[in-house]
This record gives structure tokens, C-alpha cells and sequence, in this order.
């Protein structure tokens, strides 16, 4: 196990291994979101409240879900960093924080558009939406203090401080609905009892979030192995790296 | 087809979201594969380089 653990912690061979799981990983992705957006938006019956406008949530949903998620993959990251001083591990928080971001904006933007038929705005300062939005900050700072440094080794300590207090937000974004009589209506697949949400709108929607799950590990393969390129300054293996690959 | 694009009058609302959560992933995906490219460029040049030195 351990062998394996420091196996894969070394840079030549996590290049590799990165390059070799990508396409396992995007062309499902590819496929799942493909057959989740047909799902839900020709499948899926219509709301009986909110009409065909309730398809939005099969993009906002997962993208929503990943913003969170990807943050807590980061935090874990930039903490085993900093504990175990695993370069590799700062990489992968490094590489998570542009693809979170990503996820953050869509989020909000999906949210908002979604919002002004639904509540009549297209913004609120609702816990949900103000939380979500810092969320986005956290990750803008995160990455605005990297770039700020000419170290990587510093940018890595300085930025993994930021990225584990800014988990304090994840809790906040996730519970905001509940603890807060919020104009964001509250969970509806993720309650420990049954999900309030028909089998047959659901499953387009469990499809999309699966395919999100997979193309972020897609992308992140890319970017990890950036992230690698860009901290290796051992020539010896560079010069065997395939440009195809 | 047209009750389809129409989407109950939500139609703008509905196409709007899914085309810009298309267009996002595709950036997503198209500018972590360009970084790649020029990394793998950048690496190669600097290996060529040391070793260039070394001998």
C-alpha cells in the first residue's frame, strides 16, 4: 500500500498515470452527460409547479455539487501538502482550483437565470446565493495568491492556509437552505429519508452529476500534469515525455 | 418540436442555461488541453537545454 502511495507520488510515474486515466474518464463523461441532458430535457416529465423551468436544474444541480465538491478535494489536498510536505498533493489542490471556479460561475449564473422566472430577480442576497458567491472569492483568492508568489514551495504553503479556512464556507453553502428560511428552495435528493423527487426526473438528473464527477477527473488529469510539467526540473525523464501523450 | 424549443414560455431561460454550461465545459476541457500542449513544449525545451549543458 505504502509502496504504491509513493509510487504514485512521484512525478514521472503520476504523469503517466494521469495521461493513461484521462480518456477513461472523458468519454464516459461525455456519454453520461450526453444521455442525462436528453433525459432531462426530453424524458423528464414536466413539473407540475414550475413547468419545463425546472430542466435548468440538470445543469445547475451537478454544477452546484462540484463547486462544492472540488473545494473540499482542494482543501484535502492543500492540508495533505502541507502536513506530509507532498509536493504532488499541492499540485492537485493547485490544479482543482480554476476547474472549481469554473463550476462556481456556472452555478451562479445557471442560479440566477433560473431565478428571475422563478422569484421574479435575477439576484437575492439570500444565504445561498451570498455563500455561493464567496465560495467564488475563495476560489479567485486562492488563485490570485498563488500567481502572487515567484516560489512555488511558498505560493503552495501560503495558498493551502487559504484553501483549509475557506472550508469553513462548504458547511455554510450546503446548510444555508436549512438553517435560514431561504428564497432557494431546500435539498431534494440528498435527504436521509426518501428523495421528494420522482424516479423519473431523478434518474436524468444522478446521470448528469455521475458524467460532471467524470469530467472533472478529466480535466483535472490535464491540469495535474501541467502542474507537474510546471514544478519538474529534472531534465532526465522530460526528455522521454511524448508530446502526443 | 416547437412546444419542445418553446418549453412553456420558458424556453430562453432553459436553452440559455444548457448553452452556457456547454460552452463552459468546452472551454474547461479545450483550455486544460492547450496548457498541457504548451507545458509539454516549455518541458521539452528546457530538458533539451540541460542536458545540452551537461555534456
Amino acid at each position: 500500500m505504502w509502496l504504491w502511495f509513493h509510487k504514485l507520488s512521484s512525478p514521472p510515474h503520476a504523469f503517466r498515470t494521469a495521461g493513461r486515466l484521462r480518456p477513461w474518464f472523458f468519454w464516459p463523461a461525455v456519454l453520461l452527460i450526453a444521455i442525462g441532458t436528453f433525459g432531462g430535457l426530453v424524458l423528464a416529465p414536466e413539473d407540475y409547479q414550475q413547468k419545463d423551468a425546472f430542466r435548468i436544474l440538470y445543469v445547475h444541480v451537478p454544477s452546484a455539487s462540484l463547486s462544492l465538491m472540488v473545494y473540499v478535494a482542494m482543501a484535502v489536498g492543500a492540508a495533505i501538502g502541507l502536513i506530509w510536505r507532498m509536493k504532488l498533493a499541492h499540485a492537485f489542490a493547485a490544479a482543482c482550483a480554476p476547474i472549481g471556479a469554473w463550476f462556481t460561475v456556472l452555478t451562479l449564473a445557471t442560479g440566477s437565470i433560473y431565478g428571475k422566472p422563478m422569484w421574479g430577480t435575477w439576484w437575492e442576497w439570500d444565504p445561498r446565493l451570498t455563500s455561493e458567491l464567496i465560495l467564488l472569492f475563495l476560489y479567485l483568492g486562492y488563485m490570485a495568491l498563488r500567481a502572487s508568489f515567484d516560489d512555488t514551495q511558498r505560493a503552495d504553503r501560503a495558498s493551502a492556509i487559504l484553501a483549509i479556512v475557506g472550508v469553513v464556507n462548504v458547511p455554510i453553502v450546503k446548510y444555508s437552505v436549512v438553517w435560514w428560511n431561504s428564497l432557494h428552495q431546500g435539498p431534494s435528493i440528498s435527504k436521509l429519508s426518501a428523495p421528494s423527487i420522482h424516479g423519473s426526473m431523478l434518474w436524468p438528473l444522478l446521470v448528469m452529476m455521475l458524467g460532471f464527477v467524470l469530467y472533472f477527473a478529466a480535466v483535472m488529469c490535464d491540469r495535474i500534469r501541467s502542474e507537474i510539467l510546471r514544478r519538474e526540473r529534472n531534465a532526465s525523464w522530460l526528455s522521454e515525455i511524448d508530446a502526443e501523450t | 418540436m416547437q412546444d419542445f424549443l418553446y418549453m412553456s414560455g420558458y424556453g430562453p431561460y432553459v436553452w440559455s442555461c444548457f448553452l452556457l454550461t456547454f460552452a463552459v465545459l468546452i472551454y474547461n476541457a479545450w483550455q486544460a488541453r492547450m496548457t498541457l500542449g504548451e507545458e509539454i513544449v516549455k518541458a521539452q525545451r528546457r530538458a533539451r537545454t540541460q542536458t545540452g549543458s551537461d555534456t
